[in-house]
C-alpha cells in the first residue's frame, strides 16, 4: 500500500511533466514599441502536443492582429508537420476574447494579454510554424474625436472674437 | 532638349528605383550549420512586387528543405501570387515550392556548393505583405561514407564469426 503511494507520488509528477514537455513561455513586452513591423518568430517542436503562451502588453489602445501558420518542411528521412494548430487571445484573468489563425482587427485597450499556440507535431522530427502580432495604433475613439473637434471650434470662435475686438478698436 | 534629356534620366533612374525598391539580397551563409530549428525570417514587404534572394550554401551532399508562408493581417497586409523557387549558381532553377497546408514548400537532395532561394510576390494589402521563411539543411552520408560504413559492419561480423569458431 505505501509502495503504491509512493509510486502514485513519484508518478505522477513525471506524469505532468511530460504532458507540458513542449510548452514555451515567450514574454515579448509591450507590443506597441514593434511598430507596424510587430513581433514574428518561427518555432520547431519536436513530436507530439506543445502549448506556447506569447505574453504582451499592450500601452495605448490598438487594433491587434496576429498570424499562426504551420510551416510543412521535408528532408530526405525527416519531415515536420502540425496538426490541430490553434490560437487564442486572452486578457489577464485568462478569460479568452477571441480564438483562430488569422485574427484581427481586435480593438484591444491598454492592458496585459497572451496569445496561447497550440497543435501537435506529426512530422517524423515534429512540427514548425510562423508567429506574428502587430499592434496597429487605432483611430481614436468617436469620443476622442467629439473633444477634437469642439476644441477646433473653441479655436474658430476665439479667433472670431479677436477679428471683432481689432476691427472695433481701429483708430479711425 | 536638353531638359527633355533630363527629365527623362530623371524618371528612368525613379521607376528603375521603384522597380527593385522591393528586392533585397540576404547571405544565410552555411545552411546546415542553423541545425534543426533552420533559418527564419519574417520580412515585411511594402504594397507591390517584390523578389527577395536568399543565397546559402552547403559544405557536403545534403537535404534541404525550405517553406514560406503568408502572414495576412485583414485589409492592412496581405501577399497575393506568393512563390519560393530554388535555384542553383548559374540560376537554373531546381525546384519550385507546392502548396499544402498554408505553406510553400519544396525538398531537394544538393551537391556541395552555392544556392539560393527567390520568394517573390505582390503585397497586396494598404501597407503591403508579410511573409516568413524557413529553410534547414542537414548532411547526407555521401556513397563513399555508406560503403564504409558498409566495410566496418562486415568486418564486426567477421570479427564475431571467427570468435565463435575459435571457442
Amino acid at each position: 500500500m505505501n509502495l503504491i503511494i509512493k509510486r502514485l507520488i513519484v508518478g505522477l509528477p513525471l506524469l505532468l511533466s511530460m504532458g507540458v514537455v513542449n510548452a514555451n513561455v515567450v514574454n515579448i513586452g509591450d507590443l506597441n514599441t514593434y511598430g507596424n513591423v510587430g513581433y514574428g518568430t518561427v518555432v520547431t517542436h519536436g513530436t507530439g502536443a506543445f502549448s506556447d503562451v506569447y505574453n504582451f502588453s499592450l500601452s495605448s489602445a490598438s487594433d491587434l492582429y496576429s498570424d499562426a501558420s504551420n510551416m510543412v518542411l521535408s528532408l530526405p528521412g525527416s519531415s515536420w508537420n502540425i496538426q490541430g494548430l490553434a490560437m487564442t487571445l486572452k486578457n489577464a484573468s485568462n478569460a479568452v476574447l477571441a480564438s483562430g489563425l488569422n485574427m484581427g482587427p481586435l480593438y484591444e485597450n491598454p492592458g496585459l494579454y497572451s496569445l496561447t499556440v497550440t497543435g501537435t507535431g506529426t512530422g517524423s522530427a515534429g512540427g514548425k510554424y510562423a508567429f506574428d502580432a502587430i499592434a496597429v495604433h487605432a483611430v481614436p475613439e468617436p469620443g476622442i474625436w467629439a473633444i477634437m473637434l469642439s476644441g477646433l471650434a473653441m479655436i474658430g470662435v476665439m479667433s472670431r472674437r479677436r477679428h471683432k475686438y481689432r476691427t472695433l478698436n481701429k483708430p479711425a | 532638349m536638353s531638359l527633355d534629356l533630363k527629365h527623362i534620366i530623371i524618371c528612368s533612374a525613379l521607376l528603375f528605383s521603384m522597380a527593385t525598391a522591393n528586392a533585397s539580397t540576404i547571405s544565410i551563409g552555411d545552411l546546415t550549420s542553423y541545425g534543426v530549428d533552420g533559418y527564419s525570417a519574417l520580412p515585411s514587404k511594402g504594397t507591390g512586387s517584390f523578389s527577395d534572394v536568399y543565397n546559402f550554401t552547403v559544405p557536403s551532399l545534403s537535404g534541404v528543405g525550405a517553406a514560406v508562408t503568408n502572414l495576412s493581417h485583414g485589409s492592412l497586409w496581405n501577399i497575393q501570387d506568393l512563390s519560393l523557387t530554388l535555384k542553383n549558381s548559374s540560376n537554373v532553377v531546381l525546384a519550385t515550392g507546392t502548396f499544402s497546408d498554408g505553406s510553400y514548400s519544396l525538398s531537394q537532395t544538393l551537391a556541395q556548393g552555392g544556392y539560393s532561394f527567390t520568394v517573390a510576390g505582390i503585397g497586396s494589402g494598404s501597407f503591403g505583405g508579410k511573409y516568413a521563411i524557413n529553410a534547414i539543411a542537414a548532411p547526407v552520408p555521401e556513397p563513399s561514407a555508406w560503403a564504409m560504413m558498409l566495410g566496418g559492419l562486415g568486418l564486426v561480423g567477421f570479427m564475431a564469426y571467427r570468435r565463435r569458431h575459435e571457442f
